[in-house]
């Protein structure tokens, strides 16, 4: 069944209908959700946040070819919202599973994740959100702008402050090449 | 090529193995929590439509007598006067729009059903019952009608009018999806409601009389819509330019000004210019932003200001008022009837509680209870200033409180009902 008809199910009450829902999205969000909060509890909890305010808030969703982004703006917000509450917590926690993967550069790629890594710790979560919606969920600038509900300039100047930041994270991690375990040069 | 070289074409792949993982375990954990949980719209949020203007004292008036005026005219005013309190005697007398008032009956919903009740422990009544999914009552500001929801659980719900005894029940515009926020004017006469026209969030003044609407053009998307006090300006929020902010317009309109508030935060968005408050006289805004917080681990919190703000919209003056430096948040601020303060809502991690705090930032009275859910509190306080009413949004409790007092009483509620608009009457 189509998302369109799920979606219009879903908003008459239909619970079969929205677990579909939940089923096509809750892999995707839950990444996005540990790539901004860098926490698997934390993104837990922003994610099933988020769905929940998913059903609540349906039956006011007028336009259903925008439920994508209108779920991964609840996300977002989500993760926003848990971000804040968390402050007086001790700041991150690792991601956890990171399977080998498929590539022949293993070291090249576990080294640049690391880079990455810590790159992204230098952002804050309004900034970390900008990158995932762009470049994980692969959404378009003026559409990252509208799920975070903000002007297109800001999603574009956030976007650039942001690779900016990381550049110079990585900048500062790798100041010279250095040998990655296995013995490749990274 | 590595991330060093050339990040951006990188980074999809790396953002992808960095979030790789085992499928998540709680798909179950969600759909018990659906299962458990009411569909509603956005709208809903009481404390996003419920008026937020409260209170003060009612300006003076002085008459002044003149000395020389003929015997003639002298005898003219008091024949004017006599026909005037013959009239107004066969008239139900009104409170004024803004200002403080007598106690009447309070509104609530139920069920699908608009209930009332004479005080807070009467015994509530249905009002408007039947079949149609009814909600959100909301007097006018005059205390002689109130306004509903009706089809509240519909993507496209409309809005109701009667009278205070819930006569004359019809319809007023159209249907207005996205329902955000529903406004008395101050006379009775109009409303102004902010809903979502085809994925645009608009301001559209509804006549209470014959139903016609129109919507206001700001060239942004506007939502909130406060009607200014003593003026016919309405307060809108919206983006435009640099981002969030106040806006000023009138209603047929015209005359929309931004108003010169700035936030600390370069980059706050939607956290910014939450909440916003009138001062009866309509001089002083009070809301809550974002603010750097030296003391909260991530740097910043939300933080109550206030901005003087005279008749063309020119801000004169505006300041934070930070009762506790170290709170995590405070906010949704109401002023009290004098408006010589302000309850608002404190937050720590996710408990919540309730203070009344002076314009000096110095903290008068901190109410007893604590919302430790962190799904926050509902509160507003009542005509006359004597009491502020409180819901517990986790467990749904309403509560009172003697504004002189500390102590809470837990108020008795039908069922599900929700939080409840109290009633303007004349003195």
């Amino acid at each position: 069944m189509d998302q369109r008809r799920l979606i219009e199910r879903a908003q008459r009450g239909d619970h079969d209908a929205f677990a579909e829902l939940v089923d096509f999205a809750l892999a995707r969000l839950d990444r996005a959700a540990r790539l901004i909060l860098r926490d698997p509890e934390l993104a837990r909890d922003a994610v099933q946040e988020a769905f929940i305010r998913a059903w609540r808030d349906l039956p006011g969703l007028r336009d259903l070819d925008r439920y994508d982004a209108w779920l991964h703006r609840l996300t977002v917000n989500a993760c926003l919202d848990i971000d804040r509450k968390r402050r007086r917590r001790p700041f991150e926690v690792e991601l956890q599973g990171v399977d080998p993967p498929a590539s022949l550069d293993v070291a090249g790629s576990l080294a640049d994740r690391d880079l990455l890594d810590a790159a992204l710790l230098r952002l804050d979560p309004g900034h970390r959100a900008v990158v995932v919606l762009h470049y994980f969920l692969g959404m378009p600038l003026p559409e990252v702008a509208v799920s975070l509900g903000i002007p297109h300039g800001t999603a574009r100047s956030r976007l650039h402050y942001s690779l900016a930041r990381m550049r110079a994270g990585v900048d500062d991690a790798a100041p010279s090449p250095r040998v990655a375990s296995g013995g490749t040069v990274a | 090529m590595t991330f060093q070289q050339n990040p951006e074409r990188r980074l999809p792949v790396l953002l992808s193995e960095l979030s790789d993982g085992p499928m998540p375990d709680y798909r179950d954990d969600i759909l018990r929590r659906v299962a458990r949980t009411r569909q509603r719209p956005a709208w809903t949020f009481p404390e996003r439509w419920i008026p937020m203007t409260v209170l003060s004292r009612r300006p003076a008036v002085v008459l002044r007598a003149p000395w020389r005026l003929m015997s003639l005219a002298a005898l003219l005013i008091l024949v004017l006067v006599a026909l005037a309190a013959l009239y107004v005697g066969s008239q139900r007398r009104l409170p004024a729009p803004f200002g403080p008032a007598v106690n009447g009956q309070l509104a609530n919903w139920s069920g699908g059903d608009i209930l009332v009740r004479d005080s807070l422990t009467g015994t509530d009544r249905v009002l408007v019952g039947g079949p149609e999914a009814d909600a959100y009552p909301i007097y006018s500001r005059q205390g002689d009608k109130f306004l509903f929801v009706r089809n509240y659980e519909s993507p496209n719900p409309i809005i109701m009018v009667a009278t205070a005894a819930g006569e004359g029940i019809r319809q007023v515009g159209g249907e207005f999806p996205g329902l955000d926020t529903i406004e008395w004017s101050p006379s009775g006469s109009q409303i102004a409601v902010g809903w979502v026209d085809d994925g645009v969030a608009v301001v559209s003044i509804v006549e209470t009389e014959g139903g016609a609407s129109r919507t206001l053009d700001p060239g942004f998307p506007a939502t909130s819509p406060f009607w200014r006090p003593s003026t016919d300006q309405l307060l809108i929020r919206g983006q435009a330019g640099q981002g969030t902010g106040f806006y000023l317009i009138r209603a047929d309109g015209t005359g929309l000004r931004r108003l010169a508030i700035t936030s600390e935060m370069s980059d706050a968005g939607q956290y910014d210019f939450q909440d916003p408050a009138w001062s009866s006289d309509g001089s002083a805004l009070a809301y809550h932003q974002l603010d750097p917080v030296a003391a909260a681990p991530d740097g910043n919190g939300f933080r109550i200001h206030v901005a003087q703000i005279d008749t063309a919209g020119t801000v004169t003056s505006q300041r934070a008022l930070v009762f506790d430096p170290l709170a995590d948040d405070e906010l949704q601020p109401r002023w009290t009837p004098t408006n010589d303060g302000l309850v608002f809502q404190r937050r720590e991690g996710t408990t919540d509680t309730i203070h009344l705090g002076g314009l000096d930032g110095k903290v008068v009275r901190t109410y007893e209870g604590t919302s430790t859910a962190g799904d926050g509190i509902t509160m507003d306080v009542s005509p006359d200033g004597r009491f502020v009413i409180a819901r517990y949004n986790a467990d749904g409790s309403l509560w009172s409180y003697d504004t002189s007092a500390p102590s809470a009483t837990r108020v008795a509620t039908s069922g599900s009902a929700d939080f409840p608009n109290w009633q303007r009457v004349a003195p």
